[in-house]
């Protein structure tokens, strides 16, 4: 059989059947998957932090000016929450960005990361997202590197230092989380006039043992951090759990049907909370 | 030594198992020798018949994406008229479809024709599910010992349902292969298929991804 006659067999006989085909491939978003475990994305999808972090640049001011952040975090696989997350965060213009606290995902395969994306895209500020246990499993943790960028880093706004921290620990086979690094960003920043950590897992949780929660609140503490924010545990919290250090804030998970807020003032800071 | 009558009950009915046994063994080689004598041949003399070995599958194919990676590669038997299971390996990488991280992919794709053989011309419509093992960074059949109990549920094995169809074109001549299929499919995850049951964000059409495929069977 010549290509020619292939050709023309095709469209006599299966015409109904190409038809069927050439509609699945137009209609339907995403419709070739590789693998679930896949960990790559397609433009613009890649480095989102650090495209927010570049949107986010442009009106940070050199000297400090209050602002609002919004927050949320463990969104996981409620994406009908979530949704309604995204739309609450609409209604708030005075937002100048938003930190989600981690566990984008379930089990951290590809198309909850794509949904993830399509979901945030509806969102009208810029958003930074840090990884979270969840987002470690399967392929996730290199999945979460090509859609977001580093797992650590820092960002400076409006003279406030604010560091991104993965503390994740177990599904690093037990690896400590990187203290070092921690120290060295927050040694360099005590000039600023605020300085926040953004981590996933408050250090009294399940995955801190009691060495690493004394050790993670010593660095708060020495290096005066002011406050430190979490999410992992799916319930609201504000406390200072130790003697010394900072306020600890953790923000509940999206079907709790709330979102956060912290408000950074010329005499201070205060968390907002608000449910709808 | 005395036995108990329970004890010899039991002796009795050992005995007689044996003995029976025994007798319809040797009836049955007897009855197996007088069918073989009376054997006539099926063939001619002169037909060279050549029954493939067991280790020589059926089919051979060879699938772009579909879950199991970029490419992948498969071997399989027709069980039935109906059931055609595959073996696949499949391999995702860098330069191979795109993901930073190399994913190796082992599945056993269930395959079922939907109508008898024929019915619909050389279209065959068919579905099933994929049984897929996946090896990557963080999934694991039984939690590490660090996990407290139940703290993820297993993420090593993914059940793949599917459906599609092949259009078979029958080859003539004597060579290796006596026919090519090629084939499309629609299929989707466990998980998938799980947040569309319970999200009203996830609808049919976010869970389906599509797969292409050549066949070639086996002479």
């Amino acid at each position: 059989m010549n290509l020619n006659s292939f050709v023309m067999r095709l469209f006599k006989n299966k015409v109904h059947f190409s038809a069927v085909l050439l509609f699945l491939i137009g209609g339907c978003n995403e419709i070739i998957e590789y693998s679930p475990y896949k960990a790559g994305v397609k433009s613009p999808d890649e480095d989102l932090n650090i495209k927010a972090m570049e949107q986010i640049s442009e009106f940070s001011q050199s000297e400090f000016r209050p602002f609002k952040l919004g927050l949320v975090g463990d969104s996981h696989t409620y994406y009908d929450y979530y949704e309604k997350q995204i739309r609450q965060l609409n209604k708030h213009d005075d937002i100048d960005f938003v930190v989600h606290l981690g566990d984008i995902t379930l089990s951290g395969i590809y198309r909850e990361f794509i949904w993830f994306r399509d979901i945030t895209a509806k969102l009208n500020h810029p958003m930074i997202t840090i990884i979270g246990n969840h987002d470690y499993l399967s392929n996730g943790e290199y999945m979460y590197q090509e859609m977001f960028g580093p797992l650590n880093f820092t960002m400076v706004y409006n003279d406030c230092l604010l560091v991104f921290f993965d503390n994740v620990i177990w599904e690093k086979n037990v690896e400590d989380p990187d203290f070092d690094w921690l120290e060295s960003v927050l040694e360099e920043g005590q000039d600023y006039r605020y300085r926040f950590v953004f981590s996933h897992i408050p250090p009294w949780s399940d995955q801190f043992n009691t060495g690493n929660e004394y050790y993670f609140n010593m660095l708060m503490d020495k290096y005066n951090v002011d406050l430190s924010i979490h999410g992992h545990t799916h319930n609201y919290r504000y406390k200072q759990p130790y003697d010394t250090g900072p306020p600890y804030l953790v923000v509940s998970s999206s079907q709790k049907g709330e979102i956060f807020f912290l408000h950074v003032e010329e005499d201070g800071f205060y968390p907002g909370r608000e449910d709808y | 030594m005395r036995y108990n009558t329970a004890t010899k009950h039991i002796l009795l009915i050992a005995l007689l198992l044996i003995t029976k046994i025994g007798f319809s063994q040797s009836t049955g080689d007897q009855y197996r020798q007088g069918i073989s004598i009376e054997e006539k041949p099926a063939v001619q003399y002169d037909t060279i018949l050549i029954r493939k070995g067991w280790y020589i599958p059926d089919h051979l194919k060879l699938q772009y994406a579909g879950l199991i990676g970029f490419m992948s590669i498969g071997a399989g038997y027709e069980i039935t008229d109906r059931y055609e299971p595959t073996l696949f390996y499949g391999l995702l990488t860098e330069h191979f479809g795109g993901s930073s991280v190399t994913v190796h992919t082992i599945s056993l794709k269930n395959s079922w024709k939907l109508f008898r053989p024929g019915l619909l011309g050389d279209i065959t419509p068919k579905a099933g599910f994929s049984v897929n093992l996946g090896f990557t960074n963080n999934t694991f059949h039984r939690l590490p010992a660090h996990y407290p109990s139940n703290y993820y549920f297993q993420n090593r094995i993914h059940v793949a349902p599917f459906f599609g169809g092949e259009w078979k074109i029958n080859m003539s001549g004597d060579g290796f292969f006596n026919a090519v299929g090629l084939y499309t499919e629609m299929s989707t995850l466990d998980n998938y298929i799980l947040e569309f049951i319970r999200t009203k964000y996830v609808t049919i059409d976010k869970i389906w991804n599509l797969s292409f495929g050549v066949s070639l069977y086996i002479n």
